[in-house]
């Protein structure tokens, strides 16, 4: 099976063409466009000779492989298709001496009455796909069939890894902000250096799944991504803030009501009988000290639990976009070991030998709007 | 007239030519370009239609393909898709069909009128049909018209317009009338209102050069006979019908009552119409509206 790609400019009759060919050649695949084809059938129609813009899109389309057949379609309603032909085969020779060799066909894929006409091309490429020297030797049948599935792997990898970000940074925001909630007195240095290692825990615990993805993904071909690690996500420091306004006024309000107590308490000894006045201001006194005190400190640890909380928001916001950002980095770089791999061995993806790979059936054809969404 | 090569520039040259049209390639003595494009318009070609005011002529319509609803319908709807993308008037033709005839000139008789051996053929071909799949299997096929009539006819007229003739023969229609349905058909006419309205501010630029020449001569003169002349009712009609055009041909209508409150209407809309916020030429042409329908409605009085 190869793969066929057609090209041409817009309404040069592309669409039909791929059509009258995909039902003429059931064992090939024939695609509108291609990563890679086995062969490239270019089209242009018979209205009138290329245009240089036309010339740019046929050399684009064919630098990928050595296998290019000129058609020139829409013969059946064009007088002068053989005047085209002559001046289209003249043109793009005139590009590049490895066109010179083009076979042109004439087609009419679509006639307006009649039959699909594309007999000559159908032979020419069958011709052409069984000279072996024209195919490279081994796994011709899904090359590029594989560069697709390489790509729409690393796709749903970015997939899967930027749910697995979201879903972690969740649960982590959950369990830190239970534990801020429960902070007790004076325990925010300890609350950090528990905030820093579930930082550092998700770092690693990334690393390892987008390692494991990658190697589900792309892991059966030779690819080496270009590792680079960038800087790990740091999470900000916890905001200062003065608490001495706050202090003061709790001091204020605390000492108030302590006094209240104070003097309630003392009021109520002293109606116990004659001699408990002193009693009564020392128990007062020490009460309503005491009540200062704790009201205070109970404030404080209110507040710290506040600040810890908000700091934990904003330590998973950094946490959740630095590991996005590592995610999108890592896909990159394998995507530019893909492209790196394609060109550098004659668009062909290299594999390793410990996995069978499992042969696909692909659909006959695919249409360029659904490749491109891979 | 530019296009790329293959288009049909000098078809479509030839047919302009015929119907009046003074054409020349040289886009330095160029006034209004016509833009001839087939089939779509390539991105070298949209480069084309900056500078001079331009008309797009997608050409070859008949060869759109009759799939949806018909070649020229298809044709059509192309012609409006380039229009809506480009935003530059395009209008679908067949060339072909309308190089070689058109309305004489001087007498107002169709011109171009088939000789006796393709009105043979046509007639040979409405009683015995031929394979009009493709243009080869009509040249080459087995037929009683000889191949070189029958090459002749497709030079002539394509698949498109031998149908059509045939067709035409087959109703009854007199050979002589297969001009005019041949024009009708290339919307060469389509064409011609498309490249007056492109031309309507070309047109009024020069009549005002030409007063403005005039009104210099008069006062250099001191020539009453030249003053007269310039603020005579056909100086002044002549000038509004300009601007009509010219507005006309930006898509707003101008109202062509001939009644004293129709030319008061449009006298008081385009005084209006001028004080806005339009450009140069708008408010010139609204000016000489104005003035000339107030020359209209003091006539009337």
């Amino acid at each position: 099976m190869s793969v066929i790609a057609v090209v041409g400019s817009p309404s040069a009759g592309v669409s039909s063409l791929a059509a009258a060919l995909a039902d003429r050649l059931p064992d090939h695949t024939v695609v509108e466009a291609s990563l890679a084809p086995d062969a490239v059938v270019v089209v242009a129609s018979a209205v009138a000779p290329l245009a240089d813009s036309d010339l740019d899109l046929i050399e684009r389309a064919a630098s990928g492989t050595d296998l290019v057949v000129g058609a020139v379609s829409k013969i059946d309603a064009h007088r002068g298709w053989r005047d085209v032909q002559a001046a289209d085969r003249a043109l793009l020779a005139r590009r590049d001496e490895r066109y010179r060799q083009v076979p042109w066909v004439a087609v009419a894929a679509a006639p307006d009455l009649g039959e699909p006409d594309v007999d000559e091309l159908v032979r020419a490429l069958v011709a052409c796909l069984a000279k072996p020297d024209r195919l490279p030797r081994a796994r011709q049948p899904s090359r590029s069939v594989d560069a697709i599935a390489v790509r729409g792997g690393i796709q749903r990898a970015r997939l899967t890894l930027t749910y697995f970000v979201r879903r972690r940074c969740a649960e982590i925001g959950a369990d830190l902000r239970a534990e801020a909630a429960e902070l007790p007195r004076g325990g925010v240095a300890r609350f950090g250096d528990v905030v820093r290692d579930a930082v550092a825990d998700f770092g690693a615990e990334l690393d390892i799944a987008i390692d494991t993805v990658m190697d589900e993904a792309i892991g059966e071909f030779v690819l080496t991504p270009r590792a680079s690690a960038g800087p790990p996500p740091q999470p900000p420091l916890p905001r200062p803030s003065s608490r001495r306004l706050e202090t003061r006024l709790m001091v204020v309000l605390g000492g108030g009501f302590g006094l209240g107590v104070a003097l309630t308490l003392g009021r109520l000894t002293t109606a116990l009988g004659p001699g408990s006045d002193l009693i009564g201001l020392v128990v007062g006194g020490a009460v309503g000290l005491l009540l200062t005190i704790w009201v205070v400190g109970i404030r404080g640890v209110l507040h710290d639990r506040a600040l810890m909380d908000r700091w934990v928001g904003e330590v998973i916001a950094t946490l959740r976009s630095g590991g996005e950002e590592t995610v999108a980095r890592r896909m990159l770089d394998a995507e530019i070991a893909v492209t790196v791999e394609l060109r550098a061995h004659n668009s062909v993806l290299r594999t390793h030998d410990r996995r069978p790979r499992s042969t696909e059936n692909h659909g006959k054809r695919r249409n360029s709007a659904s490749e491109s969404f891979l | 007239m530019v296009g790329r090569t293959g288009a049909g520039r000098n078809t479509v040259a030839a047919a302009l030519r015929h119907h009046g049209v003074a054409v020349t390639a040289d886009p330095a003595t160029a006034e209004v370009q016509v833009l001839v494009i087939a089939e779509a318009l390539k991105p070298e070609e949209s480069a084309m239609t900056v500078g001079l005011p331009t008309l797009i002529v997608l050409n070859k319509a008949d060869l759109t393909g009759s799939h949806s609803g018909g070649a020229l319908p298809a044709a059509h709807r192309s012609a409006a898709d380039v229009q809506r993308r480009t935003g530059v008037p395009t209008v679908a033709m067949v060339g072909l069909l309308a190089a070689t005839t058109g309305a004489s000139e001087a007498t107002g008789e169709m011109t171009g009128a088939l000789d006796d051996d393709l009105v043979g053929a046509l007639r040979t071909l409405v009683s015995t049909p031929a394979d009009l799949r493709s243009v080869d299997a009509f040249a080459r096929g087995e037929h009683p018209v000889g191949h070189d009539v029958r090459t002749r006819l497709l030079e002539r007229l394509d698949r498109f317009g031998i149908a059509h003739a045939v067709l035409a023969l087959a109703r009854g229609d007199e050979p002589a009338t297969l001009p005019a349905l041949l024009q009708r058909l290339s919307n060469v006419d389509a064409v011609l209102g498309g490249l007056r309205a492109c031309a309507a501010p070309v047109r009024y630029r020069r009549l005002r050069a030409a007063l403005a020449e005039i009104h210099s001569l008069a006062i250099e003169l001191a020539d009453e006979g030249l003053f007269d002349l310039l603020n005579s009712e056909a100086a002044v009609l002549a000038t509004m019908t300009a601007a009509v055009d010219v507005v006309e041909a930006d898509g707003i209508r101008v109202d062509p009552g001939d009644h004293p409150d129709a030319h008061h209407r449009r006298a008081m809309q385009w005084r209006r119409y001028g004080g806005g916020p339009v450009n140069a030429l708008h408010g010139s042409c609204s000016a000489d509206i104005t003035r000339g329908s107030l020359r209209l409605l003091d006539g009337r009085r």
